[in-house]
């Protein structure tokens, strides 16, 4: 993943207080970009983390350790047209822009806890805004 | 003798054969769906042999049973009540299947299924190639099968195979369909290995091969089907190309298998296969493709191909060898018979709803929205027996639940004759139908369905005619028993503390045409019956608003269709006002607050409210002292849906 301006991240999705104010302390949503997922998710990729603590949302940037050894309760996963639209967006409706994106299958989007497991963690709004209705069964 | 359709079907209905097997016709019942009637431990239950007889009698040449997951620690089932074949102690019901598909004339195919990525259901983990993470979180999360656990499961494959043999079974399948254990080895989506299992599609297809020839060795002188993926739906995301798919089959082909069940998508594909939205013949050309190259395995297709005579047609095209058939039977398990006797007017369509997945994605057993009798075919309360005693019986409604109650009652000897306030049957779902953005055709074909069948029984039906307690008086004398069915509306009085709430409109007026709507709408609520207009009025050049009062719209769907109205309201532009109520009407538009007192106006100059809804109940009270027998089924009981329409008309049919 190309350097991000962590600042600007930090701004936008501060702008979706409640959608993020449920997440209980410690919950982690991670952004790679799909280059990383080459060999099962090659360690060593840079990863954007949303990060929820006490004090709100907190966005910071980690290293991606693959499929296997990453804690993030959600993994998206982006090609750079993605990444770039995004980038772009964080001025306006990033979130909108990620729900777009997740339908146009740009972001692969991964859960690594099960549903209920991610409802207790205060998940719900976010997959609903993020468009997890349009992801997979009853097709 | 040969029956009237089989003539003009003759494709379909020529003797086949698989293996050694002759089959008397060219139709395979799939084994699509897992019911979920059985044990949490793996028993198949009453319950399912109950329902196994009924799909024993279809008439299908062969009967593929539902999948058995095969390991005795469950990493390979995937439904809470999935049947499992992993030890001789489940063999005396296995052999009651076997048996009452033979007594039918049928082949018997048992398929193994070990759900791989969407297995481990009780266990907390899955097992696939690679350690890829779900992308739906309904799954287990994974962990990567070793070499040893390969070869493990290969045994037990091969070993559940032979059991299904002994229990006398004909054949076994395996599956790939929909995003399984074998499907995950060939896909690259999920096998990202580096040993000999991943890498190259011969590597990644090697878990098959490794498969079909154990199998093949247990059981050499029965026939073996594996279902692949003409087309995972998943390339988007790193799987399979169609290309790629059918490089697999090839792998299948030259292991000697002795039949290929060609499917589409994956559970967790972003794309629809088998929705309403996917037209019917849309996957046929993937089978074909198989065919072509592959002239001299069989071929079997069955995915959106509802219809007999399009499947006929196919095969004589040489496009596949075998239907293979199974949502459209479990809405009417007649319909190969039907074919047969030339009376394919009067099948029961499946139309597409999806009760059935979305029921198993929620651990429950499947359910089908147009047959009411599924999964209770072992109660005496779901059969339609002959009444002990003849009754007169009217019926107030003729929409889903008065003619589902009509007809079954009429099956049983009763005369029935059914009041309608309008000019036809079919109640609300005449509207909701026209204004569907999926298949109006489909949910039409219930309509069509009830016109047919009234007339086949005898049902009297008298349109034009409203059953008030006026009208009521002047024929109680006639009858014994008396069904409201008589729907639900608007509620009014609910909406009575809104400043202007009588200039809403009623959206089955707008819906029939009986009210034009203008050009700025304002649709107040968002459920199913919102949301359908407001796309239809988009759809007509309309701009339309929605205002609803929960946190999210769509609250009253399905999941399989929860998806497809976001999709839809999203695509038209539809603005949504949720955790929101109407605070104002007036002949310029609607004020609306949302949960923390904003107020925001829209211009509007049709204002129509699909919520909330009350049950139509007035006659129900009126009718009380004037009957022997009343009673209510439907949304006049409370407002729902099709599906409990149909299932409580029915089942009211079954014991009046």
């Amino acid at each position: 993943m190309n350097p991000v301006d962590i600042g600007r991240w930090q701004a936008a999705l501060a702008s979706y207080g409640n959608t993020f104010s449920c997440l209980a302390p410690g919950s982690r949503i991670g952004l790679v970009a799909e280059a990383a997922l080459g060999d099962a998710g090659r360690a060593g990729s840079s990863m954007l983390i949303w990060y929820a603590t006490n004090q709100g949302l907190r966005v910071e940037t980690g290293s991606f350790p693959g499929f296997e050894q990453t804690d993030v309760d959600i993994l998206m996963v982006a090609d750079d047209p993605a990444l770039a639209c995004m980038n772009d967006s964080l001025a306006t409706d990033v979130l909108a822009t990620v729900r777009q994106l997740i339908r146009d299958g740009q972001i692969l989007f991964f859960a690594r806890k099960t549903r209920s497991v991610l409802d207790d963690a205060g998940y719900e709004d976010l997959l609903e805004q993020l468009g997890f209705a349009f992801m997979g069964a009853c097709r | 003798m040969t029956r009237p359709g089989e003539q003009k079907l003759k494709h379909l209905f020529q003797p086949g054969k698989i293996g050694k097997f002759a089959t008397r016709n060219k139709i395979k019942y799939g084994a699509c769906c897992v019911s979920n009637y059985n044990t949490r431990d793996g028993f198949i239950t009453d319950r399912e042999l109950a329902r196994t007889k009924v799909i024993a009698a279809t008439g299908c040449g062969i009967i593929t049973n539902q999948g058995a997951y095969p390991d005795p620690l469950g990493e390979g089932k995937s439904y809470f009540r999935q049947i499992a074949l992993f030890d001789d102690k489940f063999l005396p019901q296995f052999e009651t299947i076997a048996g009452y598909i033979h007594e039918a004339g049928g082949i018997a195919i048992q398929q193994i299924l070990h759900a791989g990525r969407y297995g481990g259901i009780d266990l907390g983990y899955c097992v696939q190639p690679s350690v890829v993470p779900q992308t739906l979180p309904h799954f287990r999360p994974p962990r990567e099968i070793t070499k040893d656990q390969i070869r493990e499961t290969v045994k037990q494959h091969a070993e559940a195979a032979k059991r299904a043999v002994r229990a006398g079974f004909d054949g076994t399948e395996v599956t790939s369909f929909m995003g399984y254990l074998l499907a995950n080895f060939n896909s690259k989506f999920t096998n990202r290995r580096t040993d000999e299992y991943g890498g190259s599609i011969e590597n990644r297809g090697r878990f098959m091969r490794e498969l079909i020839d154990a199998i093949k060795q247990a059981t050499p002188d029965n026939p073996l089907s594996v279902r692949l993926n003409g087309a995972e739906l998943m390339d988007r995301w790193g799987g399979n190309t169609e290309d790629e798919c059918l490089e697999l089959m090839q792998q299948a082909v030259n292991c000697g298998v002795d039949m290929i069940s060609v499917t589409v998508g994956w559970q967790e594909a972003p794309d629809s296969s088998i929705g309403r939205d996917i037209p019917p013949g849309h996957w046929n050309y993937l089978a074909a493709r198989a065919k072509k190259l592959f002239p001299n395995t069989l071929i079997a297709f069955g995915n959106k191909l509802p219809d007999p005579p399009m499947a006929d047609d196919c095969i004589a095209k040489g496009e596949f060898d075998f239907w293979e058939v199974c949502r459209p039977l479990l809405a009417d398990p007649e319909l190969v018979h039907k074919a047969a006797d030339d009376r394919l007017h009067e099948v029961r369509r499946c139309v597409g709803s999806l009760n059935c997945l979305s029921r198993l994605f929620r651990d429950l057993p499947y359910t089908c929205t147009m047959n009411p009798a599924l999964g209770h075919e072992v109660e005496p309360e779901y059969q339609v027996t002959k009444a002990a005693v003849k009754k007169e019986i009217m019926v107030i409604g003729a929409g889903p639940a008065g003619m589902e109650c009509a007809i079954t009652a009429a099956k049983r000897g009763h005369s029935v004759t059914v009041y309608e306030k309008s000019d036809r049957i079919g109640g609300a779902l005449v509207h909701y139908a026209n204004n569907d953005l999926a298949r109006p055709e489909d949910l039409m074909s219930v309509v069509r369905h009830y016109e047919v069948m009234a007339k086949k029984h005898g049902v009297q039906v008298k349109l034009n005619t409203e059953a008030n307690a006026k009208f009521m008086r002047s024929v109680l004398h006639k009858y014994d028993v008396a069904i409201v069915a008589s729907g639900a509306g608007v509620d009014r009085e609910a909406l009575r503390g809104v400043p202007g709430a009588e200039r809403v409109v009623d959206p089955m007026d707008v819906a029939s045409g009986k009210v034009k709507a203008g050009k700025r709408i304002v649709v107040i609520g968002g459920g199913k019956i919102g949301l359908t207009l407001s796309e239809s009025l988009k759809r007509q050049g309309a701009e339309v608003t929605v205002v609803e009062r929960e946190k999210r719209i769509g609250g009253d769907l399905t999941p399989a269709f929860k998806w497809r109205h976001s999709q839809w309201i999203e695509t038209l532009k539809i603005p949504t006002y949720t955790s929101s109520r109407v605070g104002e009407i007036t002949a310029q538009g609607v004020k609306v607050l949302d949960d923390k007192g904003k107020e925001t106006f829209i211009e509007a100059d049709t204002v129509i409210a699909t919520s909330p809804r009350k049950a139509n109940q007035d006659v129900l009270h009126e009718f009380e002292w004037m009957i022997d027998e009343l009673h209510v089924c439907g949304d006049a009981v409370a407002p729902r849906g099709l599906d409990q329409a149909i299932a409580e008309g029915y089942r009211l049919g079954c014991r009046i």
